[in-house]
Order: structure tokens, then C-alpha cells, then sequence
């Protein structure tokens, strides 16, 4: 039955879904997790980087973090294809409002801008959504350090903790119970949420 | 023998800007109550010389552009040194294409920084952070007080 109305990003079903959004959201879910923490003195996030073949060349670069700016970086969910996409927009927004105020943007505004570029493929040109997750993760000087969670449909949050890829609920349930439990321990938390 | 300079440098924390009232072209005084200092949010302001429709226009410009700033991003402000360089960049564009005939000071307060400044912008888009300066006839008179400050 959604059958008839899941081709076209462009269409919403009877029921009020955007089909196409909702696969791309289930494709990330076969991906390598990450998980981000916002501790009182910075960000971590750590990867699961998920080998493939033996044939593959070592990597020179990671394919799933990547440096936006001086003061922001972010980890992939998906398609990394689609990501590098993303990513260049990202970085040129960064680098463009540099040249034009001569500051660094802050870390919000640089998520939204992705997430707006995102939003676009979900309305207009009958083009199939980014199939890529982020975390976001930077410093500025209005709200000190943020981790911040972005999806194919270009919503985004700010989160004190959180986890994209595959297992992302189990990630999340362990994340709810155990943070802000104990103050020092961020690194256990990041061995559990790796397990 | 050699000369040694100290110099102590310490955030200010205050910047006054002043300007005249006149708005007068050739033999004819329009006006002698026009505003020449625009404010541009809470913690700043811009202060512009130049002919008149150069003044409104630019000084509106950056204003609004400045407000629609703070109404997009959630009641964000601009640091006086962003929109100081926001500002040269709009007058740098329009250098080579249409430029605005605008000499301007520029005061602000940086809340995040707690120290407030000031930037001297002429018309060719030359920026400058100084502590003190002045644009028009005003420099031929203050530039001398201010000698050795």
C-alpha cells in the first residue's frame, strides 16, 4: 500500500510520511556506529570502523571522521559517498563566513547549514535523499563545546550524549542509564558503548 | 645608547562615538539634525560620513543585514571585530562595482570578550582597529590632540 507513494521523495504518503526519508534513515542503521559525549571539558566520539576485505589498502584517511574546521569535526553514518558531499558543503560554509566576518562560525550554525542543504533533497527535485548520519562535534565561544546529531531528513539536535549506525537504540539505552551517573567515567562509558 | 619602550596594553572596556549633525550640500543647509551614528545591536554602533543617500543607504543596509543576524540565529550577536569586517567586505564588493562613498567609525562592546573596540573603515575598504580616530574635517583638528597619546 505505501508502495504507490514511496518512489518519489517529493510526495507524502496518505498516512503524512516521506517514504524515501524514512529508507534512508534504515540504511544508516547497517552502518558502522558512532557514539559522541559531551564531557564539561570537550567532545569524544569514536567510531566503529568496520573492515570489509583484507584486499582493501590501508586506509591514509579516515572514513569515518573528518576535520570541518579548526574548532569542528564530525563522524559518518551511511553511504560515505553521499557524506563527502556533505562534508565540502560543510567546510565551505565554514571557510565563507570566516572570509566574511573574519570569525569562527559558530558550531550551530554550521549543523544547520548541512541540515538545511539535507532538507532540500527531501523537497524539491525528485532527487533521493543523502543517505548519511552525523555527529557533529566543535567549540565556540556562545555555547563552549557541543555534540550535536543530524539525519537524511535534516533535522538535527543538540545531545549530551548519543549514538548513530547500527545498535544505535541499544547504544542509546546504555547511554540514558549510565550518563552523568559517575562523574569520571566517560572512558568506560566509551569502552561500554563500544561493546 | 639605546632607548627602551614599555608599553602596558589592557582590554578597554568603553568606546565613545560623536558626530555632527549636519546635512548640507553646496549653499544649501538641509538639515542640521540628522543622526550620522547608526546603532547595530545592543553593544555597538556605527558612526558614517559621506553624501547622504550613500550614508542611509549603507548604514540601513548593514543595520538590517546585522538584525536579520540576531533573528536568525536565535538572538545571536556579532562581535564589534565580525561585524567590523562584515562591514569592509560589503564595502570591498561594491568597490569595483558601485562603491559607497562612506568614511565610518565603528564602536562596539564584545560581550563574549568583555573588551570593547573600535575600527576606522574609509571608503576604499581600508579597515583598522584603533583606540582612537576620526573621519572628515573632525581628523584635521583631533588627529593633532591625539599626537603622543
Amino acid at each position: 500500500m505505501a508502495r504507490r507513494y514511496d518512489s518519489s521523495t517529493t510526495t507524502f504518503s496518505p498516512e503524512g510520511r516521506l517514504h524515501q526519508v524514512e529508507y534512508a534513515i534504515e540504511a544508516i542503521n547497517n552502518a558502522g556506529t558512532c557514539v559522541g559525549i559531551l564531557a564539561k571539558d570537550g567532545v569524544v566520539m569514536a567510531s566503529e570502523k568496520k573492515v570489509t576485505s583484507s584486499l582493501l589498502a590501508p586506509a591514509k584517511s579516515s572514513e569515518k571522521t573528518y576535520k570541518l574546521c579548526q574548532h569542528a569535526a564530525c563522524n559518518v553514518a551511511g553511504l560515505t559517498a553521499d557524506a563527502n558531499i556533505l562534508i565540502d558543503q560543510a567546510r565551505l560554509r565554514a571557510g565563507r563566513y570566516a572570509y566574511q566576518y573574519c570569525e569562527a562560525i559558530p558550531v550551530e550554525q554550521l549543523v544547520e547549514h548541512v541540515c538545511n542543504y539535507k532538507q532540500a533533497y527531501t523537497q524539491y527535485g525528485g532527487l533521493r535523499p543523502f543517505g548519511v548520519a552525523f555527529l557533529f562535534a566543535g567549540y565556540d565561544t556562545h555555547y563552549g563545546f557541543q555534540l550535536y546529531q543530524s539525519d537524511p531528513s535534516g533535522n538535527y539536535s543538540g545531545w549530551k550524549a548519543t549514538v548513530i549506525g547500527a545498535n544505535n537504540q541499544a547504544g542509546k539505552s546504555f547511554l540514558k542509564n549510565e550518563y552523568g551517573a559517575k562523574k569520571e567515567d566517560e572512558d568506560e562509558k566509551m569502552k561500554g558503548c563500544e561493546e | 645608547q639605546t632607548t627602551q619602550t614599555t608599553q602596558t596594553t589592557h582590554p578597554h572596556t568603553t568606546v565613545i562615538l560623536a558626530s555632527d549633525q549636519t546635512n548640507a550640500r553646496s549653499i544649501l543647509t538641509y538639515q542640521t539634525n540628522l543622526d550620522k551614528i547608526t546603532e547595530l545591536s545592543s553593544h555597538s554602533a556605527m558612526g558614517i560620513s559621506g553624501p547622504n543617500a550613500d550614508l542611509v543607504n549603507f548604514s540601513e543596509y548593514i543595520s538590517k543585514n546585522l538584525a536579520l543576524y540576531e533573528l536568525s540565529n536565535d538572538g545571536l550577536k556579532l562581535s564589534p571585530h565580525a561585524q567590523a569586517n562584515f562591514c569592509r567586505g560589503e564595502l570591498a564588493t561594491a568597490l569595483r562595482k558601485g562603491p559607497y562613498q562612506v568614511n565610518i567609525m565603528l564602536g562596539g562592546y564584545d560581550t563574549v570578550k568583555g573588551e570593547a573596540s573600535l575600527y576606522w573603515m574609509d571608503y576604499l575598504a581600508a579597515l583598522a582597529k584603533v583606540n582612537y580616530g576620526a573621519q572628515g574635517y573632525a581628523s584635521s583638528f583631533c588627529c593633532r590632540l591625539w599626537i603622543g597619546i
